[in-house]
């Protein structure tokens, strides 16, 4: 049965590829519902790795990969804001280990803290993956 | 003897009675004299109020352009002026092309030694219409560089020209011309370029530092000003003044790479208020043809 509510998870580990020392971003544990995905500017991708961590799932062969391709264009916010870097997302991918789908909202992603991205994951009978 | 005493008694109150009587008709007795003679007259034969107000009633009227109201008749064509109804325009006590006046605006140059970081310097010229309006001319230079502290960028805008047209209106505008208190209106625009430099951006995840480039851009902005002020002679044909300015943009150029952040003419983005202080050379282009001291008189002002 497919649904399309929020949920709050407390076992997911992401963390960025290519990051100094492997450093997560979420580390499991972290009850989130939402989170922040720096993007590289550096870069014109992105990819981020998904791990569960839960006990039935923490093998690294279910581990999800997300990668995004884009435009970066540093962009001037305001004095106080300084300047920043707006993205334009051109193609996005991913694996569907636990990830049924992933929704891009709006594809222009800015300092402006509104969702752009939606991660839709299989949880089975709408529990806890 | 009791019944003379009863006469004298009667006799006094009826004296006391008549004279109360005849001096209560002399103040009521209506005074007999030319106008009177003519009030029958005028008020049932002649009587231009009824006359004019029966015609009214019956005739179809207009308004000129002076404000008069003009009546009708749709028969004989004939046409009459309503004279109650006649506006009086107050007048006018200075000339037409009464003065023409340049100055300069010192704001931006007072403003920088406090600290701000963009503005020049700019022109102005008038022309004095009866003392009461103000065709206007504004003109300057804005040039900008700021590097806020603890911030990411440097911003850059050359030295670039702005105008502002409008007009002023002197509320004193029948009072001595060496003192103006005025409200007015501008529209401003300006062409002008700005860039960003020293860009740094960190991104403590990735442990990365970034240092793009935003490109000079070139753009174009028209901004709205309400201004209020004063202007007061100091001495001969010059004067100082001030005003204090609320504005709003009206349009601008939009560029991918953001929102200037300073515009010549119009300041930095986010401040509404600006002002003015004022130099003036004022010509007064009636010199000879006006009194001074006449006016005063008239206005009862006290003379020099």
């Amino acid at each position: 049965m497919e649904t399309k509510t929020a949920i709050t998870l407390d076992s997911l580990c992401i963390t960025g590829i290519g990051a100094s020392d492997g450093k997560a971003l979420v580390d499991a544990g972290e009850p989130i519902s939402t989170v922040y995905l720096p993007m590289r500017s550096t870069y014109d991708s992105t990819s981020w790795k998904i791990a569960y961590k839960w006990k039935a799932l923490d093998f690294d062969e279910l581990s999800d990969t997300l990668t995004f391709v884009y435009d970066s264009t540093p962009y001037f916010a305001s004095a106080e804001c300084g300047v920043v870097y707006h993205y334009r997302i051109r193609q996005m991918q991913y694996t569907k280990h636990l990830i049924d789908s992933v929704a891009v909202t709006d594809s222009l992603v800015t300092n402006l803290d509104v969702e752009r991205i939606q991660i839709y994951f299989r949880t089975g009978n709408n529990e806890r993956p | 003897m009791i019944r003379i005493m009863r006469f004298i008694l009667i006799s006094m109150f009826l004296t006391v009675a008549v004279c109360q009587q005849a001096a209560a008709q002399r103040r009521i007795n209506p005074v007999n004299n030319k106008g009177t003679a003519t009030q029958p007259v005028n008020e049932f034969e002649g009587d231009t109020a009824r006359t004019n107000a029966k015609m009214r009633a019956s005739m179809k009227h207009y308004h000129d352009e002076n404000g008069n109201v003009w009546y009708v008749d749709t028969v004989t064509g004939r046409e009459w002026m309503d004279s109650t109804a006649i506006v009086k325009k107050k007048q006018m006590l200075y000339p037409r092309l009464h003065s023409v006046s340049v100055g300069a605006d010192l704001w931006n140059p007072v403003m920088r030694v406090f600290g701000q970081h963009y503005g020049v310097i700019g022109f102005a010229g008038n022309v004095s219409l009866y003392n009461r309006y103000f065709p206007t001319f504004e003109m300057g230079i804005g040039q900008a560089r700021n590097t806020p502290a603890d911030m990411n960028f440097t911003y850059t805008s050359p030295m670039s020209v702005y105008f502002r047209l409008g007009a002023d209106y002197n509320v004193l505008y029948n009072s001595s011309d060496k003192y103006q208190f005025f409200v007015g209106l501008r529209y401003g625009f300006t062409p002008f370029s700005y860039g960003v430099e020293n860009i740094s951006i960190n991104s403590s995840y990735w442990n990365e530092t970034a240092h793009p480039q935003i490109p000079s851009q070139h753009c174009t902005a028209g901004w709205m000003e309400v201004a209020i002020g004063l202007k007061v002679n100091l001495w001969g044909p010059i004067s100082a003044g001030w005003s204090f300015r609320y504005h709003s943009l009206v349009h601008e150029s939009k560029s991918r790479y953001g929102e200037p952040w300073y515009i010549p003419g119009y300041g930095a983005r986010g401040t509404s208020i600006a002002g003015s202080i004022n130099i003036w050379y004022t010509l007064d282009l009636n010199k000879g043809k006006i009194s001074v001291d006449v006016m005063d008189e008239e206005l009862g002002l006290p003379t020099e």
